[in-house]
């Protein structure tokens, strides 16, 4: 057992409201530069849609990830090694600026130089990388809320599997359903973009597994671009390097939320520690489909098990960093609780960031009586319980986003939160929790008091509560390479070194 | 001390002398000549030869040459170059020199002086007979060598980097410089052309081979290459079925892109809207 901590993040999707907060806080903070005006290290989609870039799910199209051979051996699946030196300077694979978008501003200045005239000017759109005026025909929600619902809907590859008449009822323009993906960089155990990268220029850190780009090693091969199947690494064509999500590490390393996290008007997002075996990553990746999701979980430790203690102190984790994972709220949402997935563990990659599964469609569908579910009207909560497969957004599609297509840990998940819920509801309307309450409790494998926990971290957390970081100590590791003083005057905004194209 | 004592003193009566020397001095001084020598050995000897002796109807002597004397038809020489019929000491030379403009004042000075002690050699001493070449080349090194499959062993450039010769190259030979199939002839036979290779004079050549001169064995190669060039057959003059040809290529390229690129540039979102 060889332990290694991961900086991990959670997102409860059923508090998600698609605000973009997100996406502009890490905007404003890490991607308002040249050359990387298309990039969103974190974007929203909703879904079903086809996302940022357009059909990233699709690998037939884009060939990210990693597959398994007959022989249960891991390949990346975008090329061979032979393959990747032929394709070195042309790429099908590779998404185009238009699989993002053309990322646009208006002509502000209109507005205040035009003379007179009869009518008012307009702020007409241009490109941010020509200058020129264009149309605008895409962004990176360009489905937000259905807009471009038959295009964009209607093709998300992650309704494969789902009922025909399901499917058509959704398009359906008084049934319509959505909900919202958040999505930043996975910092996977397994990442493709490290795998691909012909100058090694990738790496995962050692302290708490951040993958990031070397932009001084790169040197704009792109195949990072190519394998990774979530299309988090971004080109930037004004410094011809490749740039990714950073998870704000320099914020972390100072106790503080990465941007997106902090800035989250919702309070969906939670950051903690999780211990992980690095021996079997390997083992857990290659399993076949139907075991994946286990595998990956599996390799999670319990930070209370002595031996992970013993075992993590002997790869250097200190006690900090433990502390930090005992109380890690992620842990409890993945592994205690068993409400959160990662996203498509089927690419392979062991993605870190976990996600709990959406439940508000499924209570507002039966309070507007859209789905004849021939339910008590009194009693909805209790019989939904079992009644899943109404729904109005598809248990199979959570279980493609979420689970490898396997519709149980969804089940499981929403059981336990439309449990917690009705035993709220109930204790605060009739101040007393009945019989038929504490059984349905029980079936979704629940007792009071960790209902009364699950609620407590999911509605009322503090900030303390949501982000739980271990101390860096990154005085020390500074002390230990270099003069404070001379650190101090060199620490600040911008770079010492400007990246250099081809260098 | 002692020894600095004496060279200041010496210091001081040179430049004294050099002082009382007359202003309108033309006679050329010792020093002059001396440093002419070396400017001729690396600029002029690889045509008129060490010492001035020439060679017989390819480069006229200089020693013996009365015209050598005339320091202002030298210096103009030097500086302009020469072409046309001359005739020294009874040999009719019809070639031409080329300009040495790049030398420096100072240079053509010594030079011309150098060149002025070469008129009293005794014409006698002059040969009137070209010497044999000992060792005759390769041809097909010399052609190796011209067309730079073989390097040169002191880095100087190959030739066809400039020049075309014989049956050099399907579209012939590069053209910056002229086409030296008969340089052979042009230069008198083997000897001559093989002086002129073994330190070209001309300004272009010599700074390129100056620094990384030809050996030996190189020469005599390529003077056996171009001795033969004359004998090949030209390459053919493909004409204006190159263009042709050319533009038929262009068409059928874009053509067949314009076909096959169709469904590759499509986006994903293009191939999303043209399924609705």
């Amino acid at each position: 057992m060889r332990v290694r901590a991961q900086m991990s993040m959670l997102f409860h999707l059923d508090k998600c409201i698609c605000c973009h907060t997100c996406s502009v806080a890490c905007k404003n903070l890490w991607t308002d530069r040249p050359g990387a005006e298309y990039m969103w290290w974190n974007n929203v989609e909703t879904r079903p849609g086809t996302g940022y870039p357009t059909g990233w799910e699709d690998q037939d199209h884009y060939k990210g990830g990693w597959k398994r051979d007959e022989k249960g051996r891991l390949k990346l699946t975008l090329h061979s090694k032979a393959g990747g030196l032929g394709k070195l300077f042309y790429n099908p694979s590779l998404p185009e600026l238009e699989d993002y978008y053309d990322p646009f501003t208006f002509k502000y200045g209109d507005l205040f130089d035009t003379p007179q005239q009869e009518h008012q000017p307009t702020a007409v759109p241009i490109s941010k990388i020509t200058g020129k005026e264009m149309e605008v025909n895409g962004g990176p929600n360009w489905d937000d809320d259905l807009g471009g619902s038959d295009v964009f809907a209607r093709n998300d590859i992650s309704l494969e599997g789902v009922d025909d008449t399901v499917r058509a009822q959704m398009e359906e323009i008084e049934r319509v359903v959505f909900n919202y993906l958040p999505r930043i960089c996975n910092h996977c155990l397994n990442p493709a973009c490290v795998a691909a990268c012909p100058s090694g220029a990738i790496y995962k850190r050692g302290e708490d597994g951040v993958v990031l780009v070397n932009e001084d090693k790169c040197k704009g091969w792109r195949m990072c671009v190519a394998a990774c199947p979530y299309k988090k690494v971004f080109y930037n064509w004004d410094t011809g390097k490749s740039e990714k999500c950073i998870l704000c590490f320099p914020r972390m390393e100072t106790g503080q939320a990465p941007a997106c996290a902090h800035s989250c008007v919702g309070r969906i997002r939670y950051m903690g520690v999780l211990l992980y075996d690095a021996d079997r990553i390997e083992e857990a990746v290659s399993l076949p489909d139907d075991e994946l999701l286990d595998g990956q979980l599996d390799i999670i430790l319990d930070p209370y098990d002595p031996a992970v203690i013993t075992a993590a102190k002997a790869s250097g984790i200190d006690d900090g960093w433990l502390d930090a994972a005992q109380r890690s709220p992620v842990y409890k949402f993945v592994k205690e609780w068993g409400m959160a997935l990662p996203l498509h563990a089927e690419y392979r990659t062991a993605a870190m960031m976990f996600y709990v599964p959406p439940l508000s469609p499924v209570m507002s569908t039966i309070e507007r009586n859209m789905v004849n579910l021939d339910l008590d009207a009194e009693r909805v909560d209790f019989e939904l319980l079992d009644q899943l497969d109404k729904a109005r957004l598809p248990v199979k599609y959570l279980a493609n986003l979420f689970s490898v297509g396997d519709e149980e840990p969804i089940r499981k998940a929403l059981r336990i939160m439309l449990a917690v819920r009705s035993y709220k509801r109930l204790q605060s309307v009739d101040q007393s929790i009945d019989k038929t309450t504490t059984a349905m409790l029980a079936s979704a494998g629940l007792t009071e008091e960790l209902a009364e926990e699950i609620y407590k971290l999911t509605t009322i957390p503090t900030i303390d509560d949501r982000f739980v970081f271990p101390p860096y100590h990154r005085e020390m590791s500074i002390e230990a390479m270099e003069d404070v003083m001379e650190h101090r005057g060199m620490a600040g905004f911008g770079a010492l070194e400007a990246p250099h194209r081809g260098a | 001390m002692s020894t600095r004592l004496f060279l200041g003193v010496g210091f001081l009566a040179l430049l004294l002398t050099a002082a009382s020397l007359p202003a309108h001095a033309s006679a050329p001084l010792a020093q002059d000549a001396a440093a002419g020598a070396q400017v001729y050995a690396d600029n002029c000897a690889s045509c008129h030869q060490p010492g001035g002796l020439g060679l017989v109807g390819t480069f006229p002597p200089l020693a013996g040459n009365p015209s050598a004397a005339d320091s202002t038809y030298v210096e103009e020489v030097v500086r302009n170059g020469l072409s046309g019929a001359i005739e020294v000491l009874d040999v009719t030379y019809d070639g031409t020199m080329a300009s040495f403009s790049n030398l420096s004042d100072d240079e053509i000075a010594s030079v011309v002086a150098y060149v002025a002690t070469l008129a009293d050699v005794d014409p006698t001493a002059v040969p009137t007979e070209q010497p044999e070449v000992v060792e005759p080349g390769d041809i097909g090194e010399g052609r190796d060598l011209f067309i730079g499959s073989d390097r040169l062993a002191n880095g100087g450039g190959a030739c066809v980097g400039c020049h075309t010769a014989g049956d050099v190259g399907n579209l012939g030979g590069w053209s910056l410089g002229p086409d030296i199939t008969n340089s052979h002839d042009a230069l008198g036979g083997e000897v001559g052309l093989a002086a002129w290779l073994s330190s070209p004079a001309s300004a272009t050549m010599r700074p390129i081979f100056n620094d990384r001169p030809m050996t030996d064995d190189e020469i005599a190669d390529i003077v056996a290459f171009l001795g033969d060039a004359p004998t090949q057959s030209k390459p053919t003059d493909p004409g204006d079925g190159l263009i042709y040809a050319g533009v038929a290529g262009l068409i059928v390229l874009i053509g067949g892109m314009a076909i096959a690129w169709r469904g590759m540039r499509q986006t994903y979102v293009d191939v999303l809207r043209s399924k609705r």
